[in-house]
């Protein structure tokens, strides 16, 4: 029999207990006021409450709500097998050594190692799970008894939790609602103050609502818009109708639509719109409206009409800039080339020290001018991407060979040594642009001899990979020089950069050169490095790959056939600048070659036309007629003779203008001997393999300044005698010219107009026709009493052309 | 050791002992509190480590001292904490607390939620180490600084010294129900404001006057109630004691620390035999019979030393005769609540108690 006070502590413990519960309708605050009083007055050390979790699928799995002390949780999900719940459901409470409790799985709190477990069924929701210490004295007490004491309170409890829970339900789903409610009520406020025109009609496209924004874009209020269709509402005479027709073809098949629009207010201003329309779907995917949001892009348009103007006009003045830059480089070129071409003769002359010395420097500035002027159309050319790296067999070695031989001269004035390392085992004969990695090679060189003042500069060449028919090759300029300072590093390729601003005044130059080569090298595939330490040395490096040219052999072997090819070929010069006609002319003359001047297309086209040629050389700007035209006509005539043009224009386009005219190849000008050389005999070599059934053959033996035509006539076409009558003419000729110089330094005027009109018979015959006015003019030297700079310049006409009359004789006999 | 007065202190003898981990544990009785700041510049120059608390009474093993300093030799520290309840970053514990298996733990007996305060000290050490300490403060029950370390004295949290020494510990009052179950049916956290729907005075007085000599007059609340304190139920251990101490004009009644609302309380009382024997039975359950030199702490509460009053002698003497069984030294103060916990169970904050603990070295 329990005492008195034994029933009160029982009644004491029930009644707060009963009393810790309901006091809030907090989940947790419920969970942990009843914990408090029940951990407290049963002197319990661990609690826990943990209930289903109702969304869970299969109704074991149960959440913690509330731990006492937390520090000891674990994990917060637990899930429980149907058989400890169904004895759970049975028993009310089960108790649990630790082990069993380890056994089922049950533990989810740490260091509660030694002690019992205590699982309290709250019905229908969850359970309560307590755990004693060993040495807990009140372990003990607490028995099945004790839990069935609590059994009524248990089973408020639950319902104070269900009650919890229900209101926290209700208050999420409040929240949610609210929250809901605020999101429509904000975008309500966004469709009806948005700047945006928003039109709701109906599924037939009838206007239903309309925001403010529309009043705003369209001048028409809610009431004037309702009712009407909003497929026509709008629009007026400018609107486009195809945009319209095809709208309204989205529309019938139920799809989103985005389009531009140019729609008409209530006023009739018209104005552009983008429009999106959206099909709105009931819950049983009926179509029940649609939705259309304008926005007015009349600005929008206007800029963009700005744009498109403003563009085309800087493409204008983009191909102007081209254009220019073609004429100006063409016009400082042509000139330029008459300058070099003049003082290379200049210099074959009897020259004094000091003339010699003054040409000299000429020739070195024209140099220099001309590699400025490449400079700059080159950076021009590769801004504008008009470059365009070629693939074409080239000799690398010999590039290099080249290379060091041209700059030993600069190395060695400078004590400075020049070395070349090529890998031995690097093929020589490979494709790519061999003039762009000339021009890289040589620019780098040249800084490096530049920049140097002791030591010595290396070119090393190495073979880094070789696969297939392909190298991949490393070049590298070293040097011993000043180096570059760390940061100007970072900018020494920017284009107009010298390391030091001065620098331009003290070794010359644009900047343009390392910007050049690394652009260059990049459109090789290649990246430019650079490494320099200051007063150590720069090394400049960079790798690219080339195929080898597997038939590089067959075109070693018909260049050395072609030496010799030009002699004797004829070759028309059609230029326009006498400077130039005059300097190839005398190159071409000096290789053997005979030679016919036309002045402009025009004049090049007449003479091809009456005479054989092997090659033609075409000037491509020139008065009259350009060479483009020209070749055009003279291509329909034939389209064997292989026609080089002479240029300054070097832009990409022309290039693929030159091959769409029908010319072969180009050259640019200055053009440099060697070169035009080379070309000359790969054409003539490729025209004597290739054309053998060249049609166009001509009896008449005619020469540039002079024609046999009239001796053959005369001699009834006998090739004997009108080679006699040739060789008398060249005897004739020789020997006058070398009195007529005795008396020129004489004056003796007289004797030379006796020589003039001995002559002037025998010009007529050879048909010289421009020495015909000049032979007849010295002849009656004594009567138009000439100057003695006059009689000089005849003389010199008469000299000249009587000397290729006499070497074209000549040649004709080889 | 006990010195009187701080010039007795031998400073330089505690020169040696600046080892990182060796600390020395002062506890200075509240008449002499005013040294404190002196007593702690004097170790700052000896470079000595010390922490401590200010207490109504310090005592040794027969003599219960107002004045004067108590220097405790404890064996080396793990760590020294300085725990705030107004600084929440002081309980960003990175500590290895595996190693401990006991801590003295020395409160603000006055501040604010205690009760939380030693929850939070529960969550973050949990219970796997003994926890043994108690209330400093004044007697005039007026907050002030009363806790310090070499950096100086601080209220509001409590320091905690780590050591990895094991120990025993034990916790009892004595004190046995008078009369009730009373239902606190109205209280805020340390305040009772009602005892079975009642004004909490009003129960508490018919009570006590209906069923003893002591009749309450004005000004003599204290008087009688150190003699009847409350006691909250726990199963299978003593009632938790609860000191009421001030009678509001309400009459409703300030206990030293908090009653739960709705609890079952029951008025108690204690004759010195068995408050006497309840020490002796403290002593008797932390005495280490194998182990020589053994550190004893004791933490007494305030109220108990006056309502023993002479008397407290005796209950000095019942421990001091089992302790001396293997020459341990009573080193101990007079708390304004103790500080317990046994490995198991919360950490609990007690009144009217006498809580002792056993280091072993």
């Amino acid at each position: 029999m329990s005492s008195k006070i034994e029933i009160v502590k029982e009644l004491s413990f029930l009644y707060e207990l009963s009393l810790s519960i309901g006091g809030t309708l907090s989940l947790e605050k419920t969970c942990e006021d009843f914990l408090q009083v029940f951990m407290r007055q049963k002197n319990i050390d661990f609690g826990a409450i943990w209930l289903k979790n109702e969304n869970a699928i299969d109704k074991v799995q149960f959440t913690l709500i509330y731990a006492e002390p937390s520090f000891l949780v674990l994990k917060q999900e637990e899930k429980l097998t149907l058989n400890f719940l169904k004895r759970l459901g049975t028993e009310k409470a089960i108790k649990l050594s630790v082990e069993e409790a380890h056994s089922f799985d049950l533990i989810k709190e740490k260091n509660l190692k030694f002690g019992t477990y205590w699982f309290l069924e709250i019905q229908g929701i969850g359970f309560i799970k307590f755990f004693f210490n060993e040495r807990n004295p009140s372990q003990t007490a607490f028995n099945k008894q004790e839990i069935k004491k609590a059994q009524k309170v248990l089973h408020k409890f639950s319902f104070a939790l269900q009650s919890c829970l229900l209101h926290r339900q209700i208050i999420q789903e409040t929240e949610q609602k609210i929250k809901y409610q605020k999101e429509i009520k904000k975008l309500a406020l966004v469709a009806e103050k948005t700047d945006n025109a928003i039109v709701i009609t109906d599924s037939l496209g009838i206007i239903e609502w309309t925001n403010d924004g529309f009043f705003r874009i369209s001048g028409y209020t809610l009431n004037e818009a309702i009712g009407n269709w909003l497929g026509s509402f709008l629009q007026g005479p400018d609107t486009d109708l195809e945009t319209v027709k095809n709208i309204g073809i989205q529309l019938k098949q139920e799809k989103s639509v985005r389009a531009e629009l140019i729609n008409y207010s209530k006023s009739g201003h018209k104005y552009w719109v983008e429009l999106s329309i959206q099909p709105i779907y009931n819950e049983n995917n009926e179509l029940t409206n649609y939705i259309a949001v304008l926005s007015e892009i009349s600005d929008r348009k206007k800029k963009e009409e700005e744009l498109r103007l403003a563009k085309e006009k800087a493409e204008e003045a983009g191909r102007v800039k081209q254009e220019f830059l073609s004429v100006v480089s063409h016009e400082i070129r042509t000139p330029l080339n008459g300058i070099i071409g003049m003082s290379n003769l200049l210099q074959k002359t009897q020259l004094s020290p000091q003339q010699s010395d003054y040409l000299n420097t000429i020739q070195i500035s024209t140099e220099n001018l001309s590699l400025i002027i490449n400079s700059i159309l080159d950076f021009s050319k590769i801004e504008a991407g008009n470059l365009k790296i070629q693939a074409i067999p080239f000799d690398l070695k010999k590039i290099l060979q080249n290379l060091i031989s041209s700059n030993e001269l600069k190395a060695e004035q400078k004590g400075l040594g020049l070395f070349l390392k090529f890998d031995s085992k690097i093929e020589e004969n490979l494709i790519g642009d061999g003039i762009r990695l000339s021009q890289v090679l040589l620019n780098l060189i040249s800084n490096a001899i530049k920049f140097t003042n002791v030591g010595k500069i290396e070119i090393v060449v190495r073979l880094i990979a070789k696969m297939n028919n392909a190298l991949v090759l490393e070049f590298m300029v070293k040097d011993t020089g000043k180096g570059i300072a760390e940061e100007m590093q970072k900018v020494i390729f920017d284009s107009f950069t010298q390391e030091d601003s001065s620098f331009g005044r003290k070794y010359g130059g644009t900047g343009l050169g390392l910007s050049i080569s690394k652009k260059l090298v990049t459109l090789m595939g290649g990246n430019l490095q650079l490494n320099s330490i200051e007063k150590v040395g720069t090394k400049v490096s960079f790798v690219l790959g080339f195929p080898i040219n597997q038939s590089s052999n067959l075109e070693n072997q018909s260049q050395i056939i072609s030496e010799n090819l030009l002699i004797g070929k004829k070759v028309l010069v059609v230029e326009d600048n006498t400077m130039n006609q005059f300097f190839a002319q005398k190159l071409l003359e000096g290789w053997g070659m005979k030679v016919d001047i036309a002045n402009n297309g025009k004049e090049g086209v007449e003479i091809f036309r009456k005479k054989h040629f092997d090659c033609i050389l075409m000037d491509i700007q020139m008065p009259e007629m350009d060479g483009f035209q020209a070749t055009k006509i003279i291509r329909t005539e034939n389209n064997y003779i292989p026609i080089i043009a002479l240029t300054a224009l070097v832009v990409q386009e022309e290039i693929e203008n030159f091959k769409s005219a029908g010319i072969n190849d180009y050259i640019t000008k200055p053009f440099e001997a060697e070169l035009l050389k080379q070309k000359l005999s790969n054409y003539l070599y490729a025209n004597q393999h290739y054309s053998i059934s060249n049609p166009k053959t001509i009896e008449s033996k005619e020469v540039d300044f002079y024609s046999n035509q009239l001796l053959n006539q005369m001699m009834k076409g006998n090739h004997v005698q009108v080679k006699q009558m040739e060789k008398l003419f060249v005897d004739q000729a020789e020997d006058v010219i070398n009195q007529m110089y005795v008396y020129f330094k004489s004056e003796n005027w007289k004797e030379i107009g006796l020589l003039a009109n001995k002559l002037k018979a025998s010009i007529d015959m050879m048909q010289i026709n421009n020495l015909k006015k000049t032979i007849r003019v010295l002849g009656n030297i004594e009567k138009r009493k000439l100057e003695r700079r006059e009689i000089e310049t005849l003389l010199n006409e008469v000299f000249d052309t009587l000397r290729k009359v006499c070497f074209s004789i000549k040649n004709s006999y080889k | 050791m006990y010195y009187r007065k701080i010039s007795d202190i031998p400073f330089k003898n505690f020169k040696g002992l600046t080892d990182t981990n060796k600390y020395i544990l002062i506890f200075i009785a509240e008449k002499s509190a005013e040294f404190s700041k002196e007593l702690i510049a004097e170790f700052n120059q000896c470079g000595t480590k010390i922490f401590g608390g200010i207490y109504p009474t310090i005592f040794t093993d027969q003599e219960n001292y107002e004045e004067g300093f108590l220097i405790v030799d404890i064996p080396p520290l793990e760590g020294l904490l300085k725990l705030c309840t107004k600084d929440s970053s002081t309980f960003d514990i990175n500590f290895e607390l595996s190693n401990i298996k006991s801590a003295i733990l020395l409160t603000d007996g006055l501040m604010e939620g205690t009760d939380a305060f030693l929850k939070k000290v529960y969550s973050i050490f949990g219970n796997q180490m003994n926890i043994v300490g108690g209330g400093a403060g004044f007697m005039t029950l007026k907050q002030q600084p009363c806790l310090f370390t070499n950096d100086g004295i601080f209220q509001d949290g409590g320091l905690m010294a780590l050591l990895k020494n094991k120990s025993k510990i034990s916790v009892k009052h004595g004190w046995e129900v008078f009369d009730g179950p009373f239902i606190a049916t109205a209280t805020e956290k340390k305040v009772i404001k009602e005892l079975n729907w009642r004004p909490a005075f009003e129960v508490y007085k018919e009570v006590i006057e209906s069923n003893s000599q002591y009749k309450f007059q004005d000004g003599n609340f204290f008087e009688i109630a150190k003699i009847f304190p409350f006691g909250i139920y726990k199963e299978g251990t003593e009632f938790i004691v609860r000191d009421p101490f001030i009678l509001n004009d309400d009459g409703s009644i300030n206990c030293i620390s908090e009653v739960p609302e709705n609890s079952t309380l029951q008025i108690l009382t204690g004759d010195p035999d068995t408050l006497v024997n309840a020490a002796k039975e403290v002593a008797e359950m932390t005495i280490n019979k194998e182990a020589k030199d053994s550190s004893i702490l004791v933490f007494d509460c305030i109220t108990r030393v006056m309502y023993l009053d002479n008397r407290f002698k005796d209950e000095l003497n019942a421990m001091k005769h089992v302790y001396s069984q293997n020459s341990s030294s009573i080193r101990g103060v007079a708390t304004l609540g103790e500080i317990a916990s046994s490995g198991m169970g919360f950490v609990e904050f007690y009144n009217k108690t006498i809580v002792a603990c056993n280091l072993h070295y």
